[in-house]
């Protein structure tokens, strides 16, 4: 009973700290998104790389580029799935390489990978090429890709499935510290 | 403290509740469409004609009637989607100007109107025209190949037909069609039936297959559909072209073990063309087995959405243009397989920059001609090289047009005598380049 106790208050301290994370991060990036529409997917375009960073100024965050069509991008959503209460608006950004007509479809994916929370992108530009060239002139385009900013913004480029161990690794680096230990 | 909690508590529940309604609003409202659509003045009147400048993957072909006063006499036919038809337009001004198109299945269809997923047209070698495209059928990656031929020159089309006898609702797409040396005409494709059938006994396959059907009287019937080969890639193109006996060719990215996508080639019908002579037998067995024609050790779990081209010269070489993020060769290639010896001959880069793509090679007597896009910063440009001798150096490339929008692959147009290059953008519509005289074959 005592032991059932702990793990309760435990959960909830755990949910309470997210939470709290969460309404700080939905606070601040409010004031700087411009997007007016309530869609689970802002419209990526020429100048959203910019705006990605800028919101997350001095904050580290993993951005991630996947598609509906890349088998390996839906096991990694997995992962993300697994870890989503890690996950905040601010330290981690997923971009669909897909088009605009496959909105709907890329929206029921997040969905049913609960990930509607995080940032969600979807490229709109007539020439994609456009895009990847900004995000990365060096980016053939393979998929899934993810990008490691670190606090000042220096990145690492990374090709291929993550792993749920690589992004637990980078969590317990850059996450506000939660340790469920020191609750007690 | 625990009063503290709670309310922090219900602050988060609040906030995710209220962004789950937002996204929900956000799902019905999602799903813009036509962000590929003609930017050409001309089409944006509702009241446009369907032609292959407002259209989609406008495809061209050009046939040769005769000569007078030493003026090419011929006719080009170019086919379209557009609004659920495919459209045939002709042209006798060499796509000045389209006489009014003719829609090809006159019951709306979805239809696959991507750059790799396109419809194919062929001629015959009296007023046959032969139509295919993918048509799509519900559920995601689910399609079936149709078919339509017109007997009096594109004027009139027949009902079009299912060509895969497997009617499931799952991929039977990328058609690829072409004739052979004794006018039969072949038609295959992508085809999940056996991806299927060895899912539903739970057991691993990896790819798709490759199914094609014969006709040997000028599209009227077809022989049952067979299997080509198990464990293709799922989603790139098939490339097709005659070898110099008239024999069909494929060349298609293919699943080697260990999830590495490089490519295979093969005789499409590896009967067709030979006699029933004992060593024949074994000329058809060997022709049976694909072979290994691009060694790049290319591991990938997915599909890249970017399929080969092929063109074979007199002498039996097969030129062959393509991208790859191997092991040993990165971006787009161009390669020589030897038919004669079964062998990979020359390998060369094309461009190994992150933003080329859709390499297309086209040969004629020792010009080769390669030809790609290149996104160069601020606009897409059209990039074209040639060689004179076969294949072994190279001229200076060329850029043969920009775009400053979307565009669809390129393409080649010959007719007859001249190289054309084709290319549908967004912004300046469906346009033949004629190649400068440099660059086109010494007589």
């Amino acid at each position: 009973m005592n032991l059932q106790l702990k793990r309760w208050s435990r959960s909830i301290l755990l949910l309470v700290v997210l939470g709290l994370s969460m309404v700080i991060n939905a606070s601040t990036m409010s004031s700087k998104t411009t997007t007016t529409e309530s869609s689970l997917l802002k419209p990526f375009n020429k100048n959203s790389l910019s705006q990605i960073t800028a919101d997350r100024e001095g904050q580290a965050f993993i951005m991630v580029l996947w598609s509906i069509d890349c088998p390996p991008c839906l096991k990694e959503l997995e992962h993300f799935q697994a870890l989503k209460i890690q996950f905040t608006k601010a330290n981690i950004v997923l971009i669909s390489t897909d088009s605009l007509d496959d909105s709907a479809l890329i929206e029921q994916v997040l969905i049913d990978h609960q990930l509607q929370t995080i940032d969600s992108w979807i490229f709109s530009d007539s020439i994609p090429e456009r895009l990847r060239y900004k995000i990365d002139p060096n980016w053939y385009g393979e998929l899934p890709r993810a990008y490691f900013y670190e606090t000042d913004h220096a990145r690492l480029a990374h090709s291929g499935m993550l792993t749920q161990a690589q992004l637990q690794q980078w969590l317990s680096k850059h996450s506000p510290p939660i340790n469920v230990k020191t609750v007690d | 403290m625990n009063k503290y909690v709670l309310i922090l508590f219900t602050a988060a529940l609040f906030s995710l509740e209220n962004s789950a309604a937002m996204n929900m609003k956000g799902g019905l409202s999602g799903g813009h469409s036509g962000s590929q659509n003609s930017l050409v003045p001309a089409c944006l009147d509702a009241k446009a004609l369907p032609s292959p400048h407002c259209g989609r993957v406008p495809t061209a072909v050009y046939r040769q009637t005769a000569k007078s006063n030493g003026a090419l006499n011929g006719l080009l036919y170019v086919v379209f989607s557009q609004n659920s038809h495919i459209y045939l337009a002709t042209s006798t001004d060499q796509g000045t100007t389209y006489n009014a198109p003719v829609a090809i299945n006159r019951t709306p269809e979805q239809m696959y109107d991507d750059g790799e997923n396109r419809p194919k047209i062929v001629l015959g070698n009296n007023q046959e025209v032969y139509v295919s495209w993918t048509h799509k059928t519900n559920g995601r990656y689910s399609g079936d190949v149709r078919f339509a031929r017109s007997l009096d020159a594109g004027l009139t089309f027949e009902a079009p037909i299912t060509i895969n006898s497997d009617r499931a609702l799952i991929s039977h797409r990328f058609d690829a069609m072409k004739l052979d040396g004794q006018g039969h005409l072949y038609i295959v494709w992508i085809d999940k039936r056996d991806k299927a059938k060895a899912e539903s006994l739970e057991k691993a396959y990896d790819g798709s297959s490759l199914y094609y059907v014969v006709s040997k009287d000028s599209g009227a019937s077809f022989l049952p559909n067979s299997k080509r080969v198990d464990n293709s890639c799922e989603c790139c193109r098939i490339a097709i072209d005659t070898d110099n006996k008239g024999n069909v060719m494929t060349l298609w990215r293919q699943v080697y073990p260990g999830n590495i996508r490089d490519h295979a080639i093969a005789y499409l019908d590896p009967k067709a063309n030979l006699n029933t002579s004992s060593a024949t037998e074994n000329s058809a067995l060997e022709r049976a087995t694909p072979m290994r024609a691009t060694n790049d050790q290319w591991q990938i779990e997915g599909c890249p959405h970017h399929g080969p081209d092929l063109s074979i010269d007199n002498e039996n070489i097969a030129h062959m243009a393509w991208f790859t993020q191997g092991e040993a060769h990165k971006g787009l290639m161009y390669g020589q397989f030897d038919l004669s010896q079964n062998k990979i001959g020359l390998t060369s880069s094309i461009d190994q920059s992150a933003s080329a793509s859709r390499p297309q090679v086209y040969v004629h007597e020792k010009a080769v001609y390669l030809m790609w896009k290149r996104f160069e910063g601020e606009s897409m440009a059209l990039l074209l090289r040639r060689s004179n001798d076969g294949g072994k150096t190279w001229l200076a490339d060329e850029t043969i047009a920009t775009t400053l929008n979307g565009s669809d692959h390129p393409d080649w147009l010959w007719d007859g005598e001249k190289l054309f290059a084709t290319w549908h953008t967004q912004s300046e519509g469906f346009q033949i380049i004629p190649l400068a005289s440099s660059l086109q074959a010494e007589p």
